[in-house]
């Protein structure tokens, strides 16, 4: 049992290749449609976007690499009790009920660009403004790092080459295609490419359950041989597994709403109409790609058993080794198999883009054009941004190429628990007036200090300290931030003008 | 006695489910308790933790055990109730000062 593809011929690298051209095509489309050379045309598209470029732009951002191969690998190992997944990602679209309405209308009345923008005009606090700008650049770097290194292994197992030539040629050729259409459109170029990739992940998805059922048979079929062979996959959660369950409510929710680039999509929005539609429509998209990625993962746990032994990261390639099957069968399924192949490029190559344009963001306006080159005009910054992300993306291809074996499953889970450490100052923020900057600040460091803590108990001990009691690191971390934040801002003496 | 009480329940939980709130609720949905309450209470549904002490959790409804059924029907109501909520004008679009 093969975890690679049967490696692509000429006619169906053609296609893809078409379809890789497309996206710097789009990038130069984007690029002749700029108004202005300005931070707000070049990081949200100018006037802001409509209904369809909004929804599909925030949908592909939102699922990656990791819905496919993660959630898929994540069910064949946990079973149905990877059911959690479509309840976090809902999770997200209810938090964003909090956020979303407020911060746009306080976007557009003061011209926000990144998400430290809305820091500054509630708490006016450069250091706070620093901790947020490097705690969402810590968080997302990871994050892109990781969808570097999926793009050189989805691109090994195609060609008939050395694979460790396979795996650097896939993470540079890609890089460089979302860095070229990027720096041609910016923000526009990337919201445009992702209407693209949005609209092959939904395809995608469709083509997978599809194929899935065609060649293995139903998921009634399915379940009960996971039943009989691993009951445990079966059974409902006991009381750790429900509070885990709780606590990834918890922590995705609030962390996935305050992802820096979907925080900017909520800026770009061309009105609250448009958002508040788009929110709507991604209230029900859960049901369909985390619900399909776990019918997958289930077919496949009946059907392709070991494959997680002695490995349980292996899991993971469960995704390739269907492919693989559906490529053996038929020239239609072959076919097939390329264009689900292009959702997976799709994944995460919307996902890092957004994400590279997002980082950027921060570091040319936040860090260099605050504290570096106040001076600077909007043209200069808007060049800075620019080579920011040519740097950046080779960094992190670099460090992709070089350290390929580097596992990073943990740093990933590690985004959320630091992101949701920024939830008093957005939420309450938002909500709050009587919130203070310095307790916030103070809340944060503690929440940090909190789950790096625990984390380094984890690391020194030999008993698992990952989750206590089920319940992520990044959320006892947030008790005692919101504790810090608001018990002092309730006693804090000194009146908002003195501060 | 108790026909009135239910009747009168039934009354209040229409009332409840029907009301249409005012722009005055819509400008503090944040703050109205109900909107929460009502998260929470499908929240505790959407988790199966209780399903441990029902017999035929494992019985097979489409494919999918009972208990994962009920979590994503749960997950499903959840968006429901979102997209409900979402359907609805903000404060923004009412004024107009957020619409460019």
């Amino acid at each position: 049992m093969s975890d690679q593809l049967i490696p692509f011929t000429p006619a169906e690298l053609v296609f893809i290749a078409v379809y890789l051209s497309s996206l710097v095509a789009i990038g130069l489309v984007g690029y002749r449609a700029r108004q202005e050379n300005s931070l707000r045309d070049f990081y949200l598209g100018g006037s802001g976007i409509g209904f369809v470029v909004l929804l599909l732009t925030l949908y592909s951002t939102q699922y990656s690499g990791n819905t496919l191969f993660g959630f898929t690998g994540n069910t064949y190992r946990i079973g149905f009790a990877w059911t959690v997944s479509i309840h976090f990602m809902t999770s997200i679209v209810v938090f964003y009920l909090l956020l979303a309405p407020k911060l746009f209308r306080l976007a557009k009345q003061h011209g926000f660009i990144t998400p430290t923008d809305f820091i500054e005009h509630r708490f006016r606090s450069p250091a706070l403004n620093c901790l947020t700008s490097l705690l969402m650049t810590v968080s997302i770097a990871n994050f892109l790092l990781a969808q570097l290194m999926a793009m050189g292994n989805a691109i090994e197992g195609l060609t008939t080459i050395d694979p460790e030539r396979a795996f650097a040629g896939g993470v540079i050729v890609l890089a460089l295609i979302i860095v070229v259409y990027e720096t041609l459109g910016g923000f526009r170029a990337v919201a445009w490419t992702d209407v693209i990739q949005g609209s092959v992940l939904l395809v995608g998805f469709v083509i997978l359950l599809v194929l899935v059922l065609h060649e293995f048979g139903s998921l009634t079929a399915a379940t009960q041989i996971v039943q009989l062979r691993s009951p445990e996959k079966v059974a409902p959660p006991d009381w750790l597994a429900s509070n885990e369950w709780a606590s990834y409510v918890l922590v995705v929710g609030l962390g996935g709403a305050l992802y820096p680039q979907a925080i900017q999509r909520i800026y770009a929005a061309n009105s609250a109409t448009t958002l508040r539609r788009s929110l709507l429509v991604m209230a029900f998209l859960p049901l369909t790609t985390a619900l399909i990625a776990i019918v997958v993962g289930i077919v496949g746990l009946a059907h392709i058993p070991g494959l997680d032994v002695p490995d349980p990261a292996r899991a993971d390639t469960l995704l390739t080794v269907i492919c693989r099957r559906i490529q053996e069968n038929s020239l239609a399924g072959r076919w097939l198999v390329v264009i689900l192949f292009s959702a997976i490029l799709a994944a995460i190559m919307s996902t890092a883009d957004s994400v590279l344009l997002s980082i950027s963001s921060m570091l040319t306006k936040d860090i260099y054009g605050k504290y570096m080159n106040p001076r600077a005009t909007e043209r200069h910054l808007t060049l800075v941004g620019k080579a920011c992300s040519w740097g950046l993306i080779a960094l992190l291809a670099f460090l992709a190429i070089r350290h390929r074996e580097m596992t990073l499953i943990k740093l990933l889970d590690r985004k959320f628990d630091l992101l949701v450490q920024l939830a008093p100052a957005f939420f309450l923020g938002l909500h709050w007036p009587r919130l203070r900057a310095t307790p916030t600040l103070v809340g944060i460091c503690a929440g940090i200090l909190v789950v790096f803590g625990i984390l380094a108990i984890d690391q020194m001990s030999e008993a698992d300290y990952s989750k206590i009691a089920g319940i992520h690191p990044g959320l006892y971390g947030l008790a005692l931030n919101v504790a810090v934040a608001v018990g002092w801002s309730l006693v804090w003496r000194v009146t908002p003008a003195a501060e | 006695m108790a026909g009135q009480l239910v009747s009168c329940n039934q009354r209040l939980i229409y009332r409840w489910l029907t009301q249409r709130p005012n722009r005055r609720r819509i400008r503090v949905m944040h703050k109205v308790t109900r909107i929460w309450l009502a998260y929470g209470i499908l929240t505790l549904a959407a988790i199966p933790w209780y399903w441990r002490w029902i017999p035929g959790a494992t019985t097979l409804i489409c494919g999918v055990p009972a208990w994962a059924a009920s979590a994503i029907v749960g997950s499903a109501l959840v968006s429901c109730y979102t997209a409900w909520l979402l359907s609805r004008r903000w404060p923004e679009e009412l004024s107009g000062e957020g619409d460019q």
